[in-house]
């Protein structure tokens, strides 16, 4: 069953390893956690996503599989940071040429 | 051998499943989180709490992965060959013993902490994979192999200022410390202020974490920063009446200087009081 986990984690395009599956496995193996899903989210995401930019598509992709929560539509669009900066600094810029 | 923080360091329960995972697998941990979050911290808590000894490399930028094997002092041995030394003969005496060396040969089982491993340039990752999966390698200039008596656990932090390369990311284990929420922060400030007056404490972390709120900050203030202004407050007597002043005068909280470290988001602090003034 953990096979179909790792292959739609592959399959949402997270960059993970056989490797790092079969390190997973020896971890369950030597009972580093216990029955809950919960910490077996946490040591499936030490073991298979080595970047926190990943972190999103990853509980995602563990939500879908595990909870059958759908895939939301829209997700995809995040503001990007820099457009917030650019919009806070136009905001303060229209307040300074008011006050003069 | 089970870690769930210490008196001195709290840890949440994900740190904890991931430092119990790498310590039973005997694989490092990779560390990575905003500055002022404890990593560093980490490794010296585990080493305490398990009972070991902690070896720690700090790295430069212009750190070499050899630097932490050996390294062979050639110019002593030239000096000495001309002083007409005895010690020249024998070439194990010009070896530097590195981190590594000293981890591997130690007698019980140890800690070793590779701290901030992206200052130094993209091949330094690379350049440890062999010696990391067998905890061995070969000192060329004596043809000895040098192997870990017991495997160390591996600390690794990074402030992600380069990208590391997947060949070295497969072989840890990863954490991400995420910066406390309210509950959290309340009890590592426990931890480090135990007699702090519960008024100055709610007072302060209110106004820490409006501040860690405002969009366009160059620098938000972290955990340590939080510490170092209660230490400041608590010296200089502040009341926490002084820190929710509704007056005008007094809008911007005292010795923000210890949180805000960047003239410009003390700038854009202050426009945003002000803007905030014109809207009453």
């Amino acid at each position: 069953m953990l096979i179909d986990f790792f292959l739609h984690l592959k399959a949402s395009k997270l960059p993970v390893s056989t490797k790092e599956f079969l390190t997973l496995l020896e971890a369950l193996q030597q009972h580093v956690i216990g029955h809950s899903i919960d910490d077996f989210y946490v040591l499936s995401r030490a073991t298979l996503v080595k970047d926190e930019t990943h972190f999103d598509k990853f509980d995602r992709a563990f939500g879908e599989y595990f909870k059958g929560v759908e895939a939301l539509p829209g997700m995809e669009a995040l503001i990007p940071e820099e457009w917030l900066r650019q919009a806070i600094k136009k905001t303060l810029d229209r307040c300074r040429t008011c006050q003069a | 051998m089970r870690f769930t923080g210490s008196d001195t360091y709290v840890s949440t329960h994900d740190l904890a499943l991931a430092v119990n995972a790498a310590i039973t697998l005997q694989r490092p941990l990779l560390i990575k989180g905003e500055p002022g979050t404890g990593k560093t911290m980490l490794a010296e808590e585990v080493a305490t709490t398990l009972g070991m000894p902690l070896f720690q490399w700090h790295v430069k930028s212009t750190t070499k992965a050899q630097q932490g094997l050996y390294e062979y002092d050639a110019v002593s041995r030239l000096r000495d060959s001309q002083l007409g030394d005895a010690k020249v003969a024998e070439i194990g005496n010009y070896i530097v013993k590195g981190v590594l060396w000293e981890a591997f040969e130690c007698e019980t089982p140890s800690v070793v902490l590779i701290d901030e491993i992206d200052k130094a340039d993209i091949e330094f990752p690379n350049d440890l994979l062999r010696e990391l999966d067998r905890m061995e390698f070969f000192v060329y200039e004596t043809r000895q192999i040098i192997r870990a008596r017991h495997r160390p656990i591996l600390f690794i932090t990074s402030n992600n200022e380069k990208e590391l390369p997947d060949a070295f990311l497969r072989r840890c284990f990863f954490h991400y410390i995420k910066f406390p929420d309210k509950e959290t922060m309340t009890k590592i400030v426990e931890v480090h202020f135990p007699n702090l007056k519960q008024a100055l404490l709610r007072e302060a972390l209110e106004v820490f974490f409006e501040l860690r709120e405002i969009p366009g900050l160059k620098k938000k203030p972290s955990t340590s920063e939080l510490l170092d202004w209660l230490k400041l407050l608590l010296a200089e007597d502040i009341p926490p009446e002084a820190l929710r002043a509704k007056d005008q005068k007094t809008a911007i909280p005292p010795l923000h200087g210890a949180l805000l470290k960047n003239e410009q988001d003390v700038h854009l602090f202050e426009r945003l009081i002000f803007m905030a003034r014109q809207n009453r």
